[in-house]
């Protein structure tokens, strides 16, 4: 399939979600677009608290409430807006059509819940089987996972298993009901890194067989130029430069995502020091005027204070689009 | 959570810049408690209102400015058979004193004539001591005292005769006494009489103990910090935030130190001591055998002794059917007496009594809460009762508190089996039920052998300090891994040293936590045996004792109001509790 | 599993020998004992040289095997032989009764009332004081566990706020207050709903088995309500907290992300964790419940363990209060054993083999 005869899967748009502590509004998501096309990767990069973890939660609808709530935007699935939708028909959606894996697996599964019972109970919820055939489907789901004797592990604690192991259960219990979406929040994270590359090799060939679009979330640039499609980089609840994986390591413009390659090791001069960004992440609760990388940006000017710059395009296909009133200038970069 | 606090102890010792330390914060965090505030201010006015009990509610006056008609009349009445003792003992001589002398005295004569001059000089002097200077019954008493002077140095020096010669004019002049220093007759207010000035004395205050002091003006200083900690720190530091830091352990070494001060003085002065006994000066100056020019009662003239004879179990005064009439008959409601249904004969009347600077028989401010089984006003004592409770609930707290952190933090930072076995030792505890054992404990041993209140605390310490030691061992536990721990060991300091310098103090939020709660289920623990009858010693009230003087719904002040009282500051101890925990350690909060 | 409770059974024995020894030491070393408190001295120490009652003493601490070395009185105690003047041969005595103790479940006679064995009036007394505490767990629970999802449900708002203050402040009341207020509301003096001395009413011999058991469910009402309501604030607190301190947790959005409904997140996968530190609180209950039992038994004068105890403890009566001991402690323990066997079924990461 080319790029172009690709058609969206989901469209997030302008979308806001907010948080209140103490009183404090932060503004955690603060308009944010990225689309996902049908059966391809799209990473998202960011550091902790720019807002991706949120974004995917948003689009599950599992925010919180309170603190937390979506105060505008819409997340287009399929053409349905999510934002709109009854509980009752985003239960119908959640691990059916979208389905998500968190980056604890030691957490993320109920510890006094056998996992065959955990991936059983998804299944039977959607799919409408019977305790059997649900049975066998949860123990097809573990072999398509790759855990060894999978009759066995059905009836397994998840403290009886290793992280990897339950990263695994978390995939297949994802799996079950063959999801259009899978929403991977930094699936790798917590893991060794012999595991990782095992965790991303399965998504990928899962992806394969089922041509279902995946939503990479990480902090990790490496993960993203292995396994996605399309990179969108988040900084401080935006989108600051959106691109096709190749078109954005080949060609970053944003000086936020050049400072982030600048810090990768394998792209600095051996003996050189790495570069780090200076200063810290503003606070969600209040964020700097106009562009909100300025305070550490390196050639930030009086007018980047004045005005927020857009998500602008670069050319005309409009494959790559950018947020900076500098382009020229972070060209030089 | 315990990083920053070990930085920020760190950095308390640079005079730099103002940063909040540990304590500013959990400061910062209270005072955005509105319910806490609420529940320290109750507090505060409970154990205002315990510690200064002897001066709002007591049956002696501050001051008392009187004629004691009785005293005087008394030694007026007893002094002419004093002098005709010392007649008829001026006149034998020492063998013949010996042969009439009492058997078994071993008094010699000499002896004999000194106790006849003390009780004679005795009596004239308490005599004087109520005439005006200008009176002529002075020189009158004067005389006397010259003559018996001489009589007895003659009896001294074995001239028989002298002394009989001085001694019949001594009786003369007793005589005269006799006649012109009589006492005016107080049941006819017509009659003149001598006219007689009053004696000063401070009965309340000769009944306060030393520690009363130290504890009254120290909570006078603790209730007013606001007032001078504001003005310290405005006048004398003018603002500077590190220097009013340094300031806070002097500030409380001062009030500790004043209210030390204070006490040692009131013990080298005056050193009063509580006598049980309800005093005698309120039905005295009923009577009348006392006329006061001066007396200077407290606002409520009442003694927790003070029994009164027409008002068993009086319902609270505002009731109406607390109406008590004439001859000591309830006017309304189920005590009305009733005729015997065979004789007919209505039950003996017991008149109330309304002494000296008591409220009226039937005001309604008399009784607010009732009276107890002798007729004892439950509102004073109620007042002094929280004495014992909320002084119950502070020292088995203190003692818990220091048994369960020495053992939690000996457990926690040795670890190994010094660790294990302290463990075990804590489970073996857990396994009986508290309540029963301080009862069992209590109980068995006998009230006068150790005050049963003393008793409670000690057991309480003892036995409670589990819940105490294990949290402490969790955080030594915690702790000791810290960095800062491992930075003060590998300096070279000793393990004691490193517990109690260093991680103490950030062990001290969560232990101070379980204190409040301590203080809470102490003061629940005092009153339960109180109740059942094992707490303090008759006359002494305490809150849990009251509500045992009656079971009989009948009686529902006995039971309200003290209950009442218990659950109050019970309550007000959790929420402190409650609101510290939060402060200090913002993951636990709910 | 049954290994392991076999094993905790077997490790329960010198925990009893410890608590029944540390008891039994400091009743018989607090001065004064039943003999003295028999002729009407409280404390022993000083009494009047009078010969009879010097004689009578003797004659009674004998007879009880007062007058042996404390540890031959516990082994005694500890039984399964008679180790008085009238016991077994082996150990010097008369061979009247050879055997007694704990171990031949025979706590003797009471001290001051000869005829009457403690084990049979005790037996008696279980039987009311037993069936109330458990009847009271119950309740705590049943309405505890609603109580704390409910309010957790509903954090932050005004119905939560109420209901955790309403709680807090029943966690404040004197349990002795309760009951006395309780009897003020709903006795004579006020409602007059219910009865509030003993568990029947004096006519209840000539009642029908209907109203028989009618009148008995009356008389619990208010005994029941004061064990219970000091429990009941504590672990519907416990659950609340335990149910929000799930709630927070990861698997609980797992839960959600997997399409459940919201009964089914809240009912199946947080309740089932946050049970688990309520059900470990079912040892804490039990040993407040039986110190509670006194209080509650002694205001509502029903004659159960509670009671048994006052009295043994007022007469001094050394076989009322080991009797009592033992089996308050035995109580405890069982009870501390069960929520351990309950902890293990509910939480799989736990394995005692």
């Amino acid at each position: 399939m080319s790029e172009a005869n690709r058609k969206a899967l989901l469209e997030v748009d302008g979308l806001r979600t907010y948080f209140r502590s103490e009183g404090e509004i932060a503004r955690a998501v603060d308009g944010v677009s990225y689309t996902i096309l049908e059966g391809e990767t799209l990473g998202v990069v960011g550091e902790s608290g720019c807002g991706k973890s949120v974004t995917s939660l948003s689009i599950m609808r599992l925010i919180p409430d309170p603190p937390g709530w979506i105060e505008a935007g819409e997340i287009r699935f399929r053409g349905r807006n999510l934002v709109a939708c009854s509980e009752q028909e985003m239960r119908q959606i959640r691990g059916n059509e979208i389905a998500m894996i968190f980056q604890e697996p030691m957490t993320a599964l109920n510890p006094v819940f056998t996992v065959g019972s955990q991936i059983i109970e998804a299944v039977r919820e959607h799919q409408g089987l019977d305790p059997d055939a649900a049975r066998a489907r949860a123990i097809e789901m573990l072999e398509l996972v790759g855990i060894p004797i999978p009759e066995a592990r059905v009836d397994e604690y998840p403290h009886q298993l290793s992280g990897g192991m339950r990263q695994r259960v978390m995939i297949a219990m994802a799996m079950s009901c063959d999801p259009d979406l899978l929403i991977a929040d930094e699936p790798t994270t917590a893991l060794d890194v012999t595991v990782q590359a095992q965790i991303l090799d399965l998504i990928a060939e899962l992806q394969e067989r089922t041509g279902m679009s995946v939503l990479l979330i990480t902090h990790d640039l490496a993960v993203v130029a292995e396994n996605a499609h399309h990179v969108a980089v988040m900084y401080a609840g935006k989108v600051v430069e959106y691109a096709p994986v190749e078109e954005l390591f080949a060609r970053p413009r944003h000086p936020y995502t050049i400072g982030l390659f600048r810090s990768l090791p394998d792209l600095a001069k051996p003996g050189e020091r790495l570069a780090t960004i200076p200063g810290i992440v503003p606070s969600a609760f209040a964020f700097p005027s106009g562009c909100r990388y300025r305070t550490r940006c390196p050639i930030a000017r009086d007018e980047c204070a004045a005005a927020e710059p857009p998500l602008a395009a670069l050319d005309q296909d409009g494959v790559h689009t950018v947020a900076c009133h500098l382009l020229e200038e972070a060209a030089k970069l | 959570m315990t990083e920053p606090r070990a930085t920020d102890q760190a950095a308390g010792g640079d005079a730099g810049g103002y940063s909040k330390d540990y304590w500013d914060q959990v400061f910062e965090q209270l005072g955005k408690r509105t319910l806490f505030k609420v529940a320290l201010a109750i507090l505060a006015v409970l154990y205002a209102s315990a510690i200064y009990a002897p001066l709002i509610a007591n049956d002696r006056p501050f001051v008392l400015e009187a004629i004691n008609y009785k005293e005087y009349g008394q030694a007026h009445r007893t002094l002419y058979p004093v002098t005709l003792g010392l007649n008829s003992l001026a006149k034998k001589s020492p063998e013949e004193y010996l042969e009439d002398r009492t058997e078994g005295s071993t008094q010699t004569f000499d002896e004999a004539l000194s106790a006849e001059l003390a009780a004679a000089s005795g009596r004239v002097e308490l005599m004087l001591s109520y005439l005006p200077e200008e009176a002529e019954g002075r020189a009158v008493l004067a005389e006397y005292m010259t003559k018996v002077e001489a009589g007895i140095a003659a009896a001294r020096a074995r001239d028989t005769e002298t002394a009989t010669a001085t001694m019949k004019e001594v009786k003369d002049v007793a005589k005269r006494i006799r006649a012109e220093l009589a006492p005016p007759d107080l049941d006819d207010p017509e009659a003149e009489g001598l006219e007689l000035i009053g004696q000063k004395s401070y009965p309340l205050w000769e009944s306060v103990s030393a520690w009363e002091i130290f504890f009254m003006v120290l909570w006078a200083l603790v209730l007013l910090w606001p007032l001078w900690n504001r003005a310290w720190n405005a006048l004398l530091l003018r603002g500077d935030r590190a220097r009013i830091r340094r300031h806070r352990r002097l500030k409380w070494a001062l009030v500790l130190g004043l209210s030390l001060l204070a006490a040692g003085g009131w013990k080298a002065t005056i050193d009063g001591s509580l006598n049980f006994a309800a005093a005698p000066y309120k039905a005295a100056l009923t009577s009348g055998e006392i006329v006061a020019t001066r007396a200077v009662f407290p606002p409520v003239t009442f003694g927790f002794a003070e029994t009164s004879s027409g008002e068993f179990f009086r319902p609270p005064t505002w009731s109406d059917k607390a109406e008590i009439d004439d001859e000591g008959y309830y006017v309304r409601g189920p005590r009305v007496p009733e005729p015997d249904v065979i004789t007919g004969i209505l039950p003996d009347p017991a008149p109330v009594e309304v002494r000296h600077g008591e409220p009226d028989r039937n005001a309604k401010w008399r009784r607010p809460l009732g009276t107890d089984s002798l007729g004892r006003d439950f509102l004073v004592r109620a007042l002094w009762g929280g004495r014992i409770s909320l002084s119950v609930g502070i020292l088995s707290a203190a003692i818990l508190l220091v048994i369960g952190t020495v053992v939690g933090a000996i457990a926690g930072y040795f670890g190994g089996w010094v660790d294990f076995l302290l463990s075990r030792f804590i489970e073996l505890l857990l396994c009986f039920p508290v309540f029963f054992l301080i009862l069992l404990v209590v109980s068995v041993v006998p009230p006068d052998f150790v005050p049963p209140i003393f008793l409670i605390v000690v057991v309480i310490g003892l036995i409670r300090w589990t819940g105490v030691a294990r949290l402490a061992r969790g955080e030594f536990l915690k702790l000791r891994e810290s960095e800062f721990v491992i930075a003060s060991e590998a300096l070279g300091l000793s393990p004691a040293r490193t517990i109690f310098r260093h991680i103490l103090p950030n062990a001290m939020g969560p232990v101070l936590v379980s204190g409040a709660f301590s203080v809470a289920a102490g003061i629940l623990t005092e009153s339960g045996l109180s109740f059942l009858g094992f707490g303090v010693n008759e006359p002494i009230p305490s809150w849990g004792a009251l509500v045992n003087e009656s079971r009989n719904p009948e009686h529902w002040w006995v039971i309200l109001f003290p209950g009442l009282l218990i659950f109050v500051t019970v309550s007000c101890y959790n929420l402190v509790g409650e609101a510290l925990r939060d402060a200090v350690d913002p993951r636990l909060k709910d | 599993m049954l290994n392991y409770i076999v094993r905790r059974c077997l490790w329960m024995i010198p925990t009893l020998v410890g608590i029944t020894a540390f008891i039994f030491v400091v009743i018989h070393l607090a001065p004064g004992d039943p003999a003295t408190v028999m002729v009407g001295v409280a404390s022993g120490g000083e009494m009047q040289g009078d010969i009879d009652y010097e004689a009578r003493i003797e004659k009674f601490r004998a007879e009880h095997g007062l007058n042996k070395p404390l540890w031959v009185q516990y082994l005694d105690f500890l039984g399964p032989f008679n180790l008085k003047d009238s016991g077994h041969e082996w150990f010097g005595g008369t061979g009247e009764d050879n055997y007694s103790g704990v171990l031949a479940l025979d706590f003797g006679n009471e001290l001051q009332r000869k005829q009457v064995p403690v084990m049979e009036e005790l037996g008696r007394r279980l039987k009311v004081t037993v069936p109330l505490a458990l009847v009271s767990t119950l309740i705590t629970y049943l309405l505890a566990i609603p109580l704390g999802i409910f309010s957790a449900n509903r954090q932050g708002t005004l119905l939560d706020g109420v209901v955790t203050v309403k709680l807090f402040v029943l966690y404040s009341i004197p349990s002795f207050w309760a009951g006395l207020v309780l009897i003020l509301i709903f006795g004579k003096t006020g409602l007059d709903w219910l009865p509030v001395v003993g568990l029947h009413s004096p006519d209840a011999a000539e009642m029908g088995r209907g109203e028989w058991i009618w009148d008995l469910l009356l008389h619990c009402v208010l005994p029941v309500a004061t064990l219970s309501y000091g429990g009941l604030a504590y672990l519907s607190r416990q659950m609340r907290v335990g149910m929000i301190d799930v709630i927070r947790q990861d698997f609980i959005r797992t839960a959600r992300a997997k399409g459940l409904s919201e009964k089914s997140v809240v009912f199946k996968h947080a309740l089932r964790n946050s049970l688990i530190p309520v059900i470990t609180l079912f040892a804490s209950i039990l040993p407040i419940l039986i110190g509670g039992s006194i209080i509650v038994e002694y205001v509502f004068s029903i004659p159960g363990m509670g009671g048994y105890v006052y009295d043994g403890l007022l007469l001094r009566d050394y076989n009322v209060i080991m009797a009592t001991t033992t089996f308050s402690a035995i109580m405890t323990l069982v009870g501390i054993l069960l929520s351990d066997i309950a902890y293990a079924l509910v939480d799989p990461r736990i394995s005692y083999d």
